[in-house]
């Protein structure tokens, strides 16, 4: 059995890589620029460069997992498969009537995007079942010969089934399935098998969106066949549920991939988090295009079933991060009443900030930070990376500075201030809307440039603490590195908890269970699982909303304590509870879990060691005041465990920067690995804040 | 993150320190709504988040809004006017709210709660922070306090001008229990009010750390400057439209009952004025429109067509002067009903539209269907218990210059979301047999206007319903050449499978077997049908979009068919 594992995050911007020897725990990471063409060929260059750091060969790799957007970029650009929809007769449309919602209520011309399916490959078959499962017209098989017919004389390429209530009595699917697979010969998607569930728009928008990405996944999981024939025993597919996925399951349920980038971000901050003894925390990561924040709670990941990409409703359960477009590439620009407005257009990789040199042309978030010399000229990736100071100057001075009547120093501070300012209130809406005061909290800071952000967020928040992990720059593939093997279920099955039958409750338990270890059996996974979650999400009666608590024990106990969760759960949440209620329980969900080698603790990288305590070199620095300071400059690598400095200060490393204002200090942790920043309070000093006084 | 100069004149003119405070107090209002939808009970609160909030200038100018409902955020500025009209703000109490719901002092309609606040920095008055939320029920003739055939406003639920509602921060128990005796369901009241109460108290707790970073008057006078700069850039998009006299007309129908909404648009230099003098009478029900409402209306039109990418405030709407003649369905006298108030704001809306289609028309959009709302209720088997449902049901949006109108939306000054067929099976006696798009309802035109929506309930159980659904008579029009859409059509098919079709505001009283359908109205198209590209002719006909045997697309308006009132859209 190899002794590495891998991890690689493939984002909009880099593509990052991590490994680590399970034996010595030794980590070593490597950050490429992502260009399109011959991405295969330099994920395998970088894995083979990585091996060779650890003196080994690609055939002593136990474990990839990665972390993809191919699914999600399918999605937003339209690369789908020819997808035929089957529905019950009358409701062929709910796809594209889509809860009748615009998406942008002051924009007239703005549309939703066109249907999944187009009207002409959505076709409907007679049969309708009941809320309870009961079948009101049986399913008229001549109709569905039809549809078969016709989607195969159209060519299509996937076909989605999603029938009225099929998550209540999945049979009229089922046989739909049959038919289909004798006359055509293309993969099929049930509704009550991707995601059975009510809702109808929500789970036939989820289950085409499974059909249309077959061919995707199948095309990705071919280009990456490649490591496994050169000795790499297992690889895994990130899950956007924080799991990862065998990549039988990612063929099953591709739209189980869809957030698997910005998951490993937030798994990566929870185990942040747990080392060092953190219940509740916020993460910030902030990459090329957006920054994505969560709110960690009592020691778990936070979920969400209301999620929408590219405009396409996603009901699977998915990692609940907040996404503002505020990145390294977001856009600064005039508006039209001469305010100075950042994002969230980007200029993401491709044309990218005026300083990469490669064709971009507006201001954007990282011109300012290597004009104000926060990125030194020669400190992205070690130097492999060129950026050119003067032309970011320029490119703030002529189209901000200029018109604006500031100087380019002013107009670079002012584009990180509305930048830090727009991160701020996405922060705020995701603590508040949970009932939770971020004052109390820890922002545990990541991505490339959520250091060089993250104290200034913190200090508006009135957040003391930050906490910045030792490779920010890749802490998603280190999230994605260390996250377990699931399998996951969910399941509408409504009923009154305050009168439910126990034996019911676990009969249809075990039927979601089961269904589970199928898939698991399939997949030839034979060790014992590490855990299986149960949860259930609860309701008051007359409530359309729920909330998911986790049951304990299938018994009459467990049944209260589950009662008594929610109710606390609702009262922190919503301010109030109603224990008099009835509650209703809606859907059921289970989750088993298979526990993977991770580094629990990980060792200096190789690759960069300097001698420890070398003495910092200077350059001229634009912090928040008119003139630049000479500010020391450290490098990470040569800090050592128990350091501490003061702002003003930058810290830079080979995937990350981070900036000290005067009054921050920086601790290096016990364990020499993350560093815990003590913030300045805006109040304490007034230098340090944008006043308008009298 | 700078020390600016200290003099206020020059950091409020500074361009990045006037972006911060506006974000800062955006967020304030976003803080505000979240803290709302957390802590209130009304379950069109708490679940549809119909509610809205926004800060104010000392002197009752809109500063800031959260985007949430168009026609809440229209309305707010003259709720909290008649307030500062009957309170005045010097003698204002840090810790005092004012609630009021009254349409005839700056409300919306009954169901709809005002509540704001005076915001001090020490002791200076630095502005005002108000919430809108939409109460479940507050008493009058029907459930939801929504009549369809209501002729005074008294049977449409308890009036509360503008009345103190708290002092330090304590909500006034006489008031509370005054109102709360009003509803139906007076523990909602009682809780949505609190949470009102205690919105207005985290913006002054948010204003008090802002206040640590500016000072009272710099923090008004960069307010003011927003204000300023947005209407500085309104009237700068006014300058370069040429000036003239654009003439819009809209026809509201209630049952049989048509209203002409007639506007004439004068601008001149960097002003306008919203004229409606010719605009119908008042209607005898519910089919009015207060004043506060129309205002809105008018200003959700302005900021879609002019005001593009201009930070949206009360500076917006200084150029703009409106004139309402009393007695018309756009300003009823007292004591006339006007629970439908957000139905007619659709046709003022249109109105609008169709003026400025003379001179602007790449902005505008043709006529857009549904928004109407169905009721029902009664006991329910499963429960028994009683029970009372009501939803609004898109239709067709207006097509542009720049596109075909979306297939089955809400109107514009609305963005409400359905209800899935499955939730409500679970829950009612109810059975939904159909729910799709109205094949060739859509208005032809080079741009076609969107589908209504087909929804068929088939009741299962004794229910008494209610319709308020316009444009059965007067279908939204097509503009610059486009077609009509098709119209309302509502549909009562007994179990023996005899059909009637019925008015469109009325009460039935729905009986076991009964499937009621319901087809709304096709948005209407925008330009000659002639210049519709032919890949878009043939992918309507292959997606079936459009009505027709032969496989031609329904070019000419249907005139003759089944509803001889649609007349061809005006060729501007």
């Amino acid at each position: 059995m190899g002794r590495l594992h891998a991890a690689i995050d493939v984002g909009g911007t880099f593509i990052d890589v991590i490994m680590c020897d399970a034996e010595t725990h030794e980590l070593a990471v490597l950050k490429l620029p992502n260009e399109l063409a011959g991405r295969e060929q330099s994920l395998l260059k970088a894995i083979e460069q990585l091996t060779e750091q650890f003196g080994a060969n690609i055939g002593e790799i136990d474990t990839i997992v990665i972390g993809t957007t191919v699914v999600t970029n399918a999605l937003l650009q339209g690369t789908l498969a020819r997808t035929g929809l089957i529905t019950t007769q009358g409701f062929r449309d709910v796809l594209e009537i889509a809860r009748m919602e615009r998406p942008a209520p002051y924009d007239l011309q703005k549309r939703r995007p066109a249907p999944l399916v187009p009207r002409h490959l959505r076709l409907e078959v007679r049969e309708r079942v009941d809320a309870d499962g009961q079948v009101l017209c049986p399913l008229d098989v001549d109709s569905v010969v039809a549809a078969a017919t016709a989607l195969r004389d159209a060519d299509v390429q996937a076909v989605a089934v999603s029938l009225l209530f099929a998550f209540a009595n999945p049979t009229h699917e089922q046989t739909v399935r049959g038919i289909l697979a004798q006359e055509l010969a293309v993969p099929v998607s049930l509704s009550s098998e991707v995601l059975p569930v009510f809702r109808e728009y929500e789970r036939t928008s989820t289950t085409a969106i499974n059909a249309a990405t077959t061919l995707v996944i199948d095309r990705f999981i071919e280009s990456i066949k490649l490591l496994l024939d050169r000795g790499v025993r297992r690889v895994y597919i990130m899950g956007s549920e924080g799991g990862c996925l065998t990549l039988q399951e990612a063929r099953r349920y591709p739209v189980r991939c869809i957030m698997s980038g910005p998951a490993g971000g937030v798994i990566g901050g929870l185990r942040l988090a747990t080392r060092h003894g953190l219940r509740d925390a916020l993460t910030l990561d902030v990459g090329g295009t957006s920054t994505d924040v969560a709110l960690l709670q009592g020691g778990a990941l936070p979920y969400t079933d209301e999620r929408t990409v590219g405009g396409y409703a996603v009901a699977l359960p998915s990692v609940e991060v907040e996404t503002v477009g505020a990145g390294g590439g977001s856009v600064a620009y005039i508006d039209p009443t001469g305010l100075l407005r950042v994002g969230p257009l980007s200029a993401g990789a491709d044309p990218g900030p005026i300083c990469y040199l490669r064709g971009g042309t507006r201001p954007t978030v990282t011109d300012a930070h290597v004009a104000l010399g926060h990125i030194g000229a020669n400190a992205m990736l070690g130097g492999n990376f060129v950026i050119d100071r003067d032309a970011a100057t320029r490119g703030i001075e002529e189209q901000l500075g200029r018109p604006l009547g500031l100087t380019w120093a002013r107009a670079a501070q002012g584009i990180l201030e509305v930048v830090t300012a727009n991160i701020v209130r996405a922060v705020r809406a995701i603590s508040v809307e949970r009932g939770h005061d971020p004052r109390g909290l820890t922002l545990i800071a990541f991505g490339g440039a959520g250091p060089l952000h993250a104290l200034d967020v913190a200090r508006s928040l009135e957040v003391p603490r930050v906490l910045i992990p030792r490779y920010p720059g890749v802490w998603s593939a280190y999230g994605i590195l260390t996250s377990d093997i699931s399998y996951s279920g969910y399941l509408t099955w409504f009923r009154t908890w305050n009168e439910i039958d126990v034996s019911q409750l676990a009969a249809v338990f075990d039927r979601l269970v089961g269904g589970l270890g199928a898939r698991v059996a399939s997949d030839g996974l034979h060790a014992a699982p590490l855990r299986i979650d149960r949860a259930v999400d609860l309701r008051y009666r007359g409530q359309s909303h729920t909330l998911t608590v986790a049951v304990d024990e299938l018994s009459a106990p467990g049944v209260a304590r589950a009662a008594e969760a929610f109710h606390l759960e609702h009262e922190r949440r919503y301010g109030h509870s109603a224990r008099t209620d009835t509650i209703e329980v809606v859907n059921i969900r289970a989750t088993i879990v298979y526990g993977r080698p991770t580094p629990d603790h990980i060792a200096e990288a190789k690759q960069h060691a300097r001698p420890a305590g070398a003495a910092p070199q200077h350059r001229l620095v634009w912090l928040s005041d008119p003139e630049p300071a000479l500010c020391p400059v450290h490098q990470r690598d040569s800090l050592c465990s128990g350091q501490i400095l003061e702002g003003p200060a930058i810290v830079e490393q080979y995937d990350s920067t981070i900036v000290l204002s005067t009054g921050d200090t920086v601790e290096v942790m016990e364990d020499g690995l993350d560093l815990l920043v003590h913030v300045r309070p805006a109040r304490d000093n007034h230098q340090g804040t944008a006043t308008v006084s009298r | 993150m700078t020390t600016r100069d200290n003099n206020a004149a020059g950091a409020a003119s500074d361009p990045i320190v006037l972006e911060l405070v506006r974000n800062s107090l955006l967020s304030v209002c976003e803080e505000m709504a979240e803290a709302l939808v957390r802590s209130s009970h009304s379950p069109n609160i708490k679940e549809r988040r119909d509610c809205s909030c926004s800060i104010y200038t000392p002197r009752g100018e809109m500063a800031v809004q959260a985007e949430h409902i168009p026609i809440h955020l229209g309305v707010m500025p003259y709720a909290l006017g008649h307030i500062l009209g009957q309170f005045a703000p010097e003698r204002m109490e840090p810790g005092e709210t004012y609630v009021v719901n009254d349409p005839y002092y700056g409300g919306n309609h009954l169901p709809d709660f005002i509540v704001a606040g005076p915001l001090f920095l020490g002791d200076k008055l630095v502005g005002f922070a108000a919430s809108m939320a939409h109460h479940n029920d507050v008493g009058g003739a029907s459930p939801r306090s929504m009549p369809a055939t209501s002729t005074e406003i008294f049977q449409e639920g308890l009036r509360v001008p503008p009345i103190r509602l708290s002092r330090k921060w304590e909500i006034i128990d006489d008031v509370l229990r005054l109102i709360a005796a009003n509803s139906r369901t007076p523990h909602e009241r009682i809780a949505d009010l609190r949470a009102q109460i205690a919105t207005v108290r985290l913006a002054q707790r948010r204003i008090d750390e802002l206040g640590q970073r500016y000072h009272p008057d710099g923090l008004i006078e960069a307010v003011s400057r927003i204000l300023d700069l947005s209407e500085q850039a309104m009237r700068t998009r006014l300058q370069a439209l040429p000036d003239g006299e654009w003439q819009g007309e809209s026809v509201a129908d209630y049952g049989t009952a048509m209203f002409p909404i007639k506007v004439t648009i004068r601008k001149q230099l960097q002003g306008i004025i919203v004229d409606f003098t010719g605009t119908s009478p008042q209607c005898r029900g519910p089919f009015n429109s207060c004043l506060s409402n129309t205002y809105a209306s008018v200003f959700m039109a302005l900021r879609v067509v002019l005001g593009g990418g201009i930070p949206p405030n009360g500076g917006l709407y200084r150029p703009v002067r409106m004139i309402v003649p009393e007695g018309t369905i756009l300003n009823p006298n007292y004591p006339a009903a006007v629970s439908a108030a957000t139905q007619v704001s659709y046709h003022t809306f249109e109105a609008l539209m169709r003026a400025f289609a003379a001179v602007i028309p790449d902005a505008v959009i043709a006529d857009s269907g549904g928004g109407g709302v169905f009721s029902f209720g009664g006991l329910n088997p499963r429960t028994r218990e009683l029970y009372a449902y009501g939803e609004a049901i898109g239709g067709g949006f207006g097509a542009s210059a720049s596109g075909d109108g979306e297939n089955a939306a809400m109107p514009p000054v609305s963005n409400l979301h359905d209800t899935p067929v499955e939730a409500l099976e679970m829950i009612l006696p109810i059975r939904i047999e159909e729910y799709g798009l109205v094949e060739g309802s859509g208005g032809s035109g080079r741009f076609r206007g969107g589908l209504g929506i087909r929804r068929s309930f088939r009741f299962l159980a004794p229910a008494t319903c209610s319709f308020q659904v316009s444009m059965s008579r007067k279908a939204p029009m097509g503009l610059r050449g486009g077609c009509d859409g098709a119209p309302t059509r509502i549909r009562i098919v007994s179990p023996s499978g005899h059909a009637t079709t019925v008015n469109a505001f009325m009460h039935y009283d729905a009986q076991p077997g009964d499937l009621v359908i319901l087809e709304t109205a096709g948005g209407g198209g925008f330009g000659p049908p002639e210049a519709r590209g032919s890949d878009l002719v043939e992918s309507d006909i292959v997606n079936g979009y459009v009505r027709s045997a032969s496989g031609e697309p329904t070019h000419e308006p249907r005139a003759g068919s089944e509803a001889p009132y649609v007349r061809r859209g005006e060729r501007a």
